[in-house]
């Protein structure tokens, strides 16, 4: 157990150094200087110098990174220069409405692609297995901004039942769930029809039925439990998309959480935002994984979580 | 007295891609209250598809002609849900391999009483009492601890004590057990015919006893069933049958059977048991039998009685005692 729990926490710091150098590097090698947007195309070229050495950024990217590394380590990540305040505290602030959206998507993709799951594998074949099948198929293919776009405008605008941006009322979540849970709603429907699929022989099941019980019970609790095995061990990995495409969904659906600020401070190059929010969003990404490692002993009486290799 | 199971002229056929496959063909046996059957036979006769049959175990696509009576209810072409009624109270099952017919996801106690809580209301609480006692019975060591450990921390003897345990669970008027003990230990095969003998004295509940072993049955058995390519050759009270087998295959059979005294004469059927997409014309048993003659390619010995019981060959009368 106490090796589990050290190999465990290398293995998450590792996953959070990756998230911290990645940012910092994609931000130093795309286009813009933020001293330049800060002060506005107008400004002279000695202000913008005074400024990018007020900011660090004209000291050599790897003495710029070793800061940075140890602010990160001290938790410091620095302010936002365009909103003011904590870099941070920002992130935080907008932390509850993501968390919101996407445990609606995560929610909206297991209970709908369990229940598409268990239509397609109980008539394996048939009509309404094929429909599934080309259903999962065109979402998996389908980009997720572009799928959000279409929802807009079928729901939104032509049939006008649903808001369209913006989180005023409940109905808002539902758009933007629904868009970022979709590709992870293809995955569970396609595991767990193959997991009932793949148990669907085991003599287990017929002894449940020669006890006398339904075919329901047959699928609930006891063909579903051994199915979702395999789902359970993609939540977590898949966790990490579904983060990632908060970032595109709340920018479509205008949802006032930490991906569109993350979104919006790439384009005003506010740095500091920008890196709180990846880290967090890593962070979560290893404490939800763990969390899940944990959950799949449970689920799982065959495996001990400490002797769990990965 | 009337049988407790009644079937006739069963047949269950498969649609494959190999054209259509008629695993059981005309079988007809009766169970009686209290007593035990054995069904005999090599791999691929048909034993477990008859029995499937009559539990509605059968895969969807499965045809069933023929009847299986339940205590005078018609089993064959009502909707499962007749046959779902009557299993747990009526007719219980246990399967070949205890590995693979316990749920590895669920604690042993639970599914023992599962039936007791979904069916009857049974209160979690009492239902593993219940469960321990119906442990304490089969034979399961400290089952107070047992009670909450998950199968794969049984052994296989011990899975399938578990498994009596759930069929005892509902009281059935019938167990059919499925080679019980194929996938077991010798000695833990001899433990668990024992626990089965013991369990219909006290209970005094039929039992169906499915094996490809004629050496097991000779003290478990009141009437055997033999089964040769999905059909009925042999049928009747098991001393007889011993003494006075009347069909070659049984006779090769209790040939093979392993005498305690000298195992080394063991002596299996030469051949390999007929391929149920493609059986041989006339008598199935014909490419394999030391009596065959140039009548059994091309006629098929019906059932019917000589020197006492029931068999299908052309020359019973020579064969055996
Ligand atoms: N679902 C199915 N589809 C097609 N053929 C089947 C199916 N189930 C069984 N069979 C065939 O029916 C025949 C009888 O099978 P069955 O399982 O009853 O044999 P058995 O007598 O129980 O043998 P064993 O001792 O190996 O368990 C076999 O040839 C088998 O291949
Ligand atoms: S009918 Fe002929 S082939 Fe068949 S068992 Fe009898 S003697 Fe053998
Ligand atoms: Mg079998």
């Amino acid at each position: 157990m106490l090796g589990y729990l050290i190999r465990r926490l290398a293995y998450s710091i590792f996953v959070l150094w990756g998230a911290v150098t990645i940012v910092f590097v994609v931000l130093r090698v795309v286009p813009g200087d933020p001293a330049l947007v800060i002060l506005g195309p107008d400004a002279s070229p000695a202000d913008v110098a005074r400024l990018r050495h007020g900011m660090g950024l004209d000291q050599p990217l790897l003495v710029q990174y070793g800061h940075y590394l140890l602010d990160v380590a001290r938790l410091h990540f620095g302010d936002s220069v365009r909103l003011g305040g904590d870099a941070m505290g920002q992130i935080l602030l907008r932390l509850p409405a993501t968390a919101e959206l996407a445990l609606a998507a995560v929610v909206f993709a297991v209970t709908v692609g369990i229940g598409l799951g268990v239509a397609a594998a109980s008539r394996p074949n048939s009509v309404l297995d094929r429909v599934i099948s080309v259903f999962t198929l065109v979402i998996q293919s389908t980009p997720t901004f572009w799928a959000g776009l279409v929802l807009l405008l079928i729901f939104a605008r032509q049939l006008r039942v649903l808001p369209s941006e913006g989180a005023h009322s409940w109905q808002n979540v539902i758009l933007p769930a629904i868009t970022l849970g979709l590709g992870f709603l293809a995955m569970v429907t396609r595991l767990t029809r193959s997991g009932l699929l793949e148990i669907s022989h085991e003599s287990y099941l017929n002894t449940v039925r020669a006890k006398g019980l339904s075919e329901r019970v047959v699928v609930f609790p006891h063909a579903i439990r051994n199915a979702l095995i395999p789902v359970v061990t993609v939540i977590g990995l898949y966790l990490g998309s579904v983060l990632g495409g908060t970032v595109v969904i709340e920018t479509v659906f205008a949802w006032p959480g930490a991906g569109r600020l993350i979104a919006d401070s790439i384009g005003y190059r506010d740095y500091n935002v920008v890196q709180a929010g990846v880290i967090l969003i890593a962070a979560v990404f290893v404490v939800v994984n763990l969390l899940v490692d944990l959950l799949y002993g449970l689920i799982d009486p065959r495996v001990s979580v400490g002797r769990q290799e990965r | 007295m009337e049988p407790l199971l009644r079937v006739r002229e069963l047949r269950v056929r498969f649609a494959t891609r190999h054209g259509t496959v008629s695993a059981v063909d005309g079988v007809s046996f009766d169970v009686y209250p209290g007593e035990t059957v054995a069904i005999v036979g090599e791999s691929g006769s048909g034993k477990s598809v008859t029995m499937q049959a009559v539990m509605g175990l059968l895969p969807r696509g499965a045809q069933v002609s023929g009847s299986i009576t339940y205590r005078g209810t018609e089993l064959v072409g009502r909707p499962v849900s007749v046959t779902r009624a009557l299993c747990g109270d009526e007719l219980a099952m246990i399967f070949q391999d205890p590995l693979s017919s316990l749920n590895p996801v669920f604690r042993v106690g639970r599914q023992i009483t599962e039936a007791l809580v979904r069916r009857r209301g049974m209160r979690r609480a009492a239902a593993r009492e219940r469960a321990v006692e119906l442990m304490t019975r089969v034979g399961i060591p400290a089952p107070e601890l047992r009670v909450d450990e998950y199968p794969h921390q049984f052994s296989g003897g011990m899975r399938q004590r578990a498994m009596i345990a759930m069929a005892l669970a509902m009281s059935p008027r019938l167990l059919i057990a499925d080679e019980p003990t194929t996938a077991l230990d010798v000695t833990v095969q001899a433990q668990i015919m024992r626990l089965l003998a013991s369990l219909r004295e006290s209970d005094g509940m039929a039992l169906a006893l499915i094996t490809h072993d004629l050496g097991v049955v000779a003290d478990a058995a009141d009437r055997v069933v033999l089964m040769y390519a999905g059909r009925v050759v042999e049928t009747g009270p098991t001393r007889e049958v011993y003494e006075h087998c009347r069909h070659p295959y049984t006779e090769g059979l209790l040939a093979s059977v392993p005498d305690d005294a000298d195992v080394d004469r063991l002596v299996p059927i030469s051949g390999q048991p007929p391929n149920p997409a493609s059986l041989p014309g006339g008598c199935a048993f014909h490419p394999r039998c030391r009596y065959a003659i140039e009548r059994c390619r091309t006629e098929r010995p019906p059932l019917s009685v000589v020197d006492g019981h029931p068999s299908a060959c052309h020359r019973s009368q020579e064969v055996g005692g």
